[in-house]
């Protein structure tokens, strides 16, 4: 890595960490805007214990106190503590999740990748045949139907339709822990992306097969695999790498829905429920999380840029 | 297109429909897949005429001539990466080492081409097809380009085809030329002796097209009436016939066939230009 893709991450980095203070004011502020307090339940409590549980999360203090108090405790990644579960600390509950969340995107990214460039590389050099119109319909069915839908679609598959045809031997076991678990909920996350991508990479590599330099290549010898893959391939995934950005932001979102139809305990489950039971300081900490996620997979693509385009510098 | 198909790399949809092209007694045509890419390269090397786009931008020079090398079996891994530099150096690339890192966007035009024709030799090809080699560069990169290329065919005696509109550069470089005119060979023969005796119409028109210095000013230059034919759907008979000054009645209905005129000299016209008086040429320029 050059000098000047180090100081250019540096900078990112710095901007990653201004956008996730902003971010978390934002809905700190808004959220302390909201009628009544976060104690406040259909039931009736005593009004002492009210009290003191105000006074123990400060937020029996005007905002901007709390606010400030609240800053002091992020900067040191203190993010406060559960207000529904006494005693629990957020931050270190959130990076166990995020963990989680990472590595089903990391997942879905690679099932993104793999089945969408495969599927383009074919159609592109099968044009005009079978391969390219069933890819290409495949691809438009794929983008068609929503993360959700897909989500349905394959736990009907694996966990009943597996269950009937092998008499019970084989099923997904929905949940979360276990290796074999990943791959499905990866497959509904990432197959409308996967669709996107394969459609880039079809137009993509159709421009680039057309190439002088393709040519040279076969004039050189070179054996079709190496043709295509090194010299156009290679090529074609430079535009293809401008909406891994989008992507990648767009994976982590929709992992929000995901985690909680296939109930993986990860940041989107916890964004939900942590709304549905009014646990503020969560939602804060999810909030800032999602927006160092979406940061540091950006600042990822474009130090991928110089990888596959030497005339790209910082 | 002919030298596309001289290397069985015809784009689609075209394709080589009939006929044979013989490579020391082998037909390229009939040729499997593998006997197909150790050929492609390996006997017969080829370099296109923009040097600017030929070249794959994001790999680094001496990577792919090395590749050259590495789909053929004549030289092992190590000899391949052994000759790289040697190979920029015989083309005259400066500071041939640390250049072979470098990525095509770090190379002038002129440089482009003599990695281009450094790719070529890298597996000491029988045949170089150069396609129009000089035109994206200018005059000054062209000579040099020129005189590396009669200097590799000398020295290393590899058989050059010199594709090529510019008739000063074939006189320089070549010792036989065939004109081609709509996809077909038209007149073919020693360089000099086309060239001071032309016998087609197309090919004199052609010679009379160029601008020479030692011409004198008021000669008018001539052009050649009309457009190149679309090649879906070619004229009857000869094909020069639109646009030939010379036609008799017979060309607009078949087409001649390439004939001996001369001693090693042939020419596919029904009139020829000996037949032609010369007050009849000069009225035509």
């Amino acid at each position: 890595m050059s000098r000047g893709t180090l100081v250019y991450a540096a900078q990112r980095l710095v901007l990653i960490t201004f956008t996730a203070i902003v971010v978390s004011s934002i809905v700190f502020i808004g959220i302390h805007q909201l009628p009544g307090n976060a104690i406040a339940r259909e039931r009736r409590i005593n009004p002492a214990t009210e009290a003191a549980l105000l006074h123990h999360y400060h937020l029996d203090l005007p905002w901007p106190q709390q606010y400030a108090l609240w800053l002091g405790g992020l900067v040191h990644g203190d993010l406060g503590e559960s207000l529904v579960n006494e005693g629990t600390q957020i931050t270190p509950l959130l990076l166990r999740e995020a963990k989680t969340s990472v590595t089903l995107g990391l997942a879905a990214v690679a099932v993104t990748i793999i089945i969408g460039m495969s599927l383009g590389v074919l159609a592109a050099i099968r044009q005009n045949t079978w391969v390219d119109y069933v890819a290409s319909t495949a691809a438009v069915v794929g983008y068609s139907v929503p993360s959700f839908v897909w989500a349905f679609l394959l736990i009907i598959l694996t966990v009943t339709g597996f269950y009937a045809w092998s008499g019970g031997q084989i099923y997904e076991d929905i949940g979360w822990g276990k290796i074999e678990q990943i791959p499905v909920p990866a497959f509904a996350l990432g197959l409308p992306y996967a669709a996107i991508v394969a459609r880039l990479t079809r137009a993509s590599m159709l421009e680039t097969i057309r190439q002088d330099y393709v040519r040279t290549a076969w004039a050189k010898g070179l054996t079709a695999r190496v043709v295509i893959l090194r010299h156009a391939l290679r090529n074609a995934l430079i535009p293809v790498a401008t909406i891994l950005g989008p992507l990648i932001t767009g994976i982590i979102t929709g992992s929000v829905v995901i985690e909680f139809l296939f109930g993986i305990p990860g940041l989107g489950q916890e964004f939900v429920t942590s709304i549905l039971s009014r646990d503020y300081n969560i939602v804060i900490g999810v909030f800032t999380f999602y927006a160092i996620l979406i940061g540091l997979a950006n600042l990822t693509v474009d130090l991928l840029y110089p990888v596959l385009d030497p005339r790209i510098r910082y | 297109m002919t030298a596309l198909s001289i290397l069985n790399l015809v784009p689609e949809p075209g394709r080589i429909s009939g006929g044979q092209i013989l490579f020391k007694n082998r037909d390229v045509v009939s040729m499997t897949s593998s006997e197909l890419h150790e050929y492609r390269g390996g006997d017969v090397a080829m370099i296109f005429q923009d040097p600017m786009t030929s070249l794959n931008p994001v790999l680094r020079v001496g990577f792919q001539i090395e590749e050259a090398m590495r789909a053929h079996s004549r030289f092992d891994k190590r000899q391949a990466k052994a000759r790289v530099i040697p190979l920029l150096e015989r083309v005259r690339i400066p500071s041939p080492k640390q250049r072979a890192r470098d990525f095509p966007f770090q190379f002038s035009g002129g440089m482009r081409q003599r990695a281009m024709i450094a790719m070529g030799l890298a597996n000491e090809p029988s045949l170089l097809i150069a396609d129009e080699p000089t035109t994206a560069l200018d005059v000054t990169v062209q000579a040099q380009i020129l005189e590396l290329l009669k200097e590799l065919n000398r020295e290393l005696g590899t058989a050059i085809i010199l594709i090529s509109h510019n008739v000063a550069v074939i006189s320089s470089l070549c010792t036989r030329v065939m004109v081609m005119y709509a996809g077909r060979i038209v007149e073919s023969g020693p360089t000099r002796q086309v060239f001071e005796h032309p016998e087609h119409p197309y090919t004199w028109s052609l010679l009379r097209s160029v601008p020479r210095v030692d011409e004198r000013r008021h000669e008018r230059l001539i052009s050649i009436q009309g457009m190149p034919p679309d090649l879906s759907r070619l004229p009857t008979g000869c094909t020069f016939h639109p646009r030939c000054q010379f036609k008799v009645e017979r060309c607009l209905r078949e087409e001649p066939p390439l004939e001996e005129v001369a001693a090693d000299q042939e020419a596919r016209c029904w009139v020829l230009m000996r037949n032609v008086s010369k007050e009849s040429q000069a009225a035509r320029t």
